[in-house]
């Protein structure tokens, strides 16, 4: 889906200049933010469909950011990246229709499988 | 008196004496007398100590005439002529320790009729003859049950409970005979008790699982516990009187603390004497308990091997150790996933954007008036691409590392099924023989591989692929080990064994390869810790599979090496999930 829009959260930099460039390079158009506080400014108003996620977070965490956005946007679907190694997906995110499959784990060594999940939750989004 | 010791038979001490009286006085003989008529005089070596004759006065009159005995003697007492008999009394040596007199009265024959032939011989038979009834009374009242008490006195003493006198008489020695046997009973009850009681103490002595050694105050052995027997080879009957220092040669050197010990009446504690057997190295504890009662001298040893107790505390120590590391690798591994994500990330970017197989990236390059195909030849002459290669598997090589590091302390969500061990053991040989590194490297048709698979082993539950990692972990160090330098030359074997032990499985994974001094046995699970070469290896393969075994298992792992012989990993599963 050309010119669809992704939104990217995670506080570190470089994670958030590297999958933007690769994702540009997919085509898509990438609202990046480095906190849910600033997500959540920046989609106002904005069309998006796809979310990646990272858990920890300055101010409010992963999860609460996905239950808010659900709530603002509720056909946006979501992509989980974590640093966490030991993540587990909590119940209220598994009712929300989130999967194991759409759980990424830091660091990403290949961007191919990533792709294919965004494309895949793009196809899903009416 | 008849006087019988009484032994313990096992001391060899007197414990007391059965004493037997029987008083020959002038009351005894009085109640001869009154059968016979005849006076009688008993003499203990030259002192009287029975009459039946009375002064004017009344009192016992004891005529001094124990040398005038000759047989037909004759004496006045009182105007009264006697003739004299006797005979001798003897002990049971035939001793003669005494005299019984007779003295016959003849006054009679004297005053009415001439002493002719016929009366004379009449006199001598009747002394004659009285002289044997007395004998022979007193031989019965007294020498005879004396000698039967005697003899069965003696018997007891020599450890022989089963003696029983027939009682003969109601009398005092009837009396006396009774109380005797029921004394010999009581004995041999006592001796029974006694055994049982030895018995008792010798069979808790061997229970004992130390090797306790009894020694006197030169070190000689009187005591030896089967503990003892099953150590040192050698049966009781060889130990006892030999040095103690000759038999356990640790000992030797310690003889001055047994001395010390003994003479101070302080026990002496040694700690982890180090003893080689068949080239394993046993560590034992020895204490030395002196004998503190008096009259006593010696000490008893008490020596415990203490090699497992001090196996155990070493990998406790290593358990706390890896933990300690788990916990910081989890806070570390987080921190450098980001870092570690830009690289790896960025790389993919860059490969990914001087390639001139992307429509975008020439629009880019057209933008800029560039030729992205001169830009790409030019990056591979140079090597570029070769080094973001690099890069890339550095980076991926540093994520695995942090992700082995971080199941130091995951619990890891690893799915549990109830497995076939040999299956899987099979194919990790499968996979070690076809792995590429170590298929490069090395011919494993000279490595003989020998499977020792015990029959009827339960399924076990276990993380099917951490197991399989942590048995190709292992056959790939003992692969290494019988490869290395020292070792080349020789036979290349590789033993797995699979065995059940209680409520554990065992697989052991054992190599004849060079082996590892203690030092570095200790250090193998630890993080980092590599011998092998700079860039074999990365020195997690045993702490990832050690954590697999205990944190994840809830088993048991540990090695045992010796230097020069090989190596044997070990782990142990429960045969039951917890």
């Amino acid at each position: 889906v050309p010119s669809a829009k992704i939104l990217l959260v995670d506080d570190e930099e470089i994670v958030r200049i590297t999958l933007e460039a690769y994702l540009e390079d997919e085509g898509y158009i990438i609202i990046s933010a480095n906190s849910g506080e600033e997500a959540l400014e920046r989609l106002t108003g904005e069309n998006v469909k796809v979310g990646i996620i990272d858990m920890r977070l300055p101010g409010i965490d992963g999860n609460t950011l996905i239950a808010k956005l659900n709530k603002l946007h509720p056909e946006m679907k979501f992509i989980i990246h974590t640093g966490s190694m030991g993540y587990a997906l909590p119940e209220s995110l598994k009712s929300l229709g989130i999967t194991n499959e759409m759980v990424f784990k830091k660091p990403m060594k290949s961007m191919s499988l990533f792709v294919e999940a965004i494309k895949k939750l793009m196809s899903d989004v009416k | 008196v008849s006087i019988s010791p009484i032994m313990n038979q096992n001391t060899f001490k007197k414990v007391g004496d059965l004493i037997l009286e029987l008083p020959l006085d002038s009351e005894f003989v009085d109640q001869i007398r009154n059968i016979i008529r005849a006076e009688i005089f008993i003499y203990s070596n030259e002192k009287g100590i029975g009459t039946t004759m009375l002064n004017e006065n009344g009192e016992r009159l004891f005529p001094d005439i124990f040398d005038l005995v000759n047989e037909g003697g004759r004496i006045v007492f009182n105007n009264e002529e006697y003739i004299l008999g006797h005979f001798e009394i003897k002990d049971f040596n035939d001793k003669k320790i005494g005299k019984v007199i007779v003295g016959y009265n003849i006054s009679g024959i004297l005053k009415t009729k001439n002493l002719d032939v016929r009366s004379l011989l009449f006199v001598f038979s009747t002394v004659f003859a009285l002289v044997i009834f007395v004998s022979v009374i007193i031989g019965k009242w007294l020498a005879k049950p004396l000698k039967t008490l005697s003899e069965s006195a003696d018997s007891i003493s020599k450890g022989n409970f089963n003696v029983k006198i027939g009682v003969t008489s109601k009398d005092e020695i009837g009396n006396l005979t009774r109380i005797f046997n029921s004394m010999a009973e009581s004995l041999k009850n006592q001796k029974k008790d006694m055994q049982k009681m030895q018995l008792y103490l010798k069979n808790m002595i061997d229970s004992m699982p130390s090797v306790l050694i009894g020694v006197d105050k030169n070190g000689k052995v009187t005591q030896w516990n089967v503990e003892a027997e099953k150590k040192s080879g050698i049966i009781p009957e060889d130990a006892i009187g030999r040095r103690i220092g000759d038999i356990f040669p640790q000992f030797a050197s310690q003889l001055e603390k047994f001395r010390l010990s003994i003479k101070e009446k302080i026990p002496q504690k040694m700690e982890k004497i180090i003893e080689k057997i068949d080239n394993e190295l046993r560590y034992n504890d020895i204490v030395i308990y002196p004998l503190i009662s008096n009259g006593v001298e010696g000490a008893v040893i008490r020596m415990d091997d203490v090699t497992t107790r001090i196996r155990i505390e070493d990998m406790m120590v290593q358990t706390e150790k890896m933990m300690s590391v788990g916990g910081l690798a989890a806070g570390m591994a987080h921190e450098i996933n980001n870092p570690l994500g830009g690289i790896l990330l960025g790389v993919q970017n860059i490969l990914r954007r001087v390639s001139p197989e992307f429509k975008v990236n020439r629009e880019k390059a057209d933008e800029l008036g560039v030729d992205l195909d001169d830009i790409f030849r030019y990056m591979e002459k140079q090597k570029i691409i070769y080094f973001l290669e690099v890069i890339q598997r550095s980076g991926e090589r540093a994520s695995d590392i942090v992700t082995n590091m971080l199941n130091f302390s995951r619990k890891s969500e690893a799915k549990f099924v109830k497995s076939d061990i040999p299956l899987i053991i099979d194919k990790t040989i499968e996979l070690a023989t076809n792995d590429y590194d170590l298929k490069k490297k090395y011919d494993f048709r000279h490595i003989k591989i020998t499977k020792e698979f015990e029959k009827g082993i339960p399924l076990i539950p276990c993380a099917e692929n951490e197991l399989q990692q942590v048995l190709l972990n292992l056959l790939k160090n003992a692969v290494h080990a019988i490869n290395s330098e020292e070792h080349k030359s020789g036979d290349q074997e590789i033993i797995i064994r699979l065995f059940r032990d209680g409520r554990s499985g065992v697989i052991e994974v054992e190599d004849n390869g060079p082996g590892m001094d203690r030092e570095t046995a200790k250090r193998v699970f630890e993080p980092f810790f590599t011998t092998k070469e700079i860039g074999i290896g990365t020195g997690l393969g045993l702490s990832v599979s050690y954590f697999i075994i205990t944190n994840i298992h809830h088993g048991v792992m540990y090695v045992e090496s010796t230097p020069g012989r090989g190596t044997k990993f070990i782990i142990k599963l429960p045969l039951k999930e917890r």
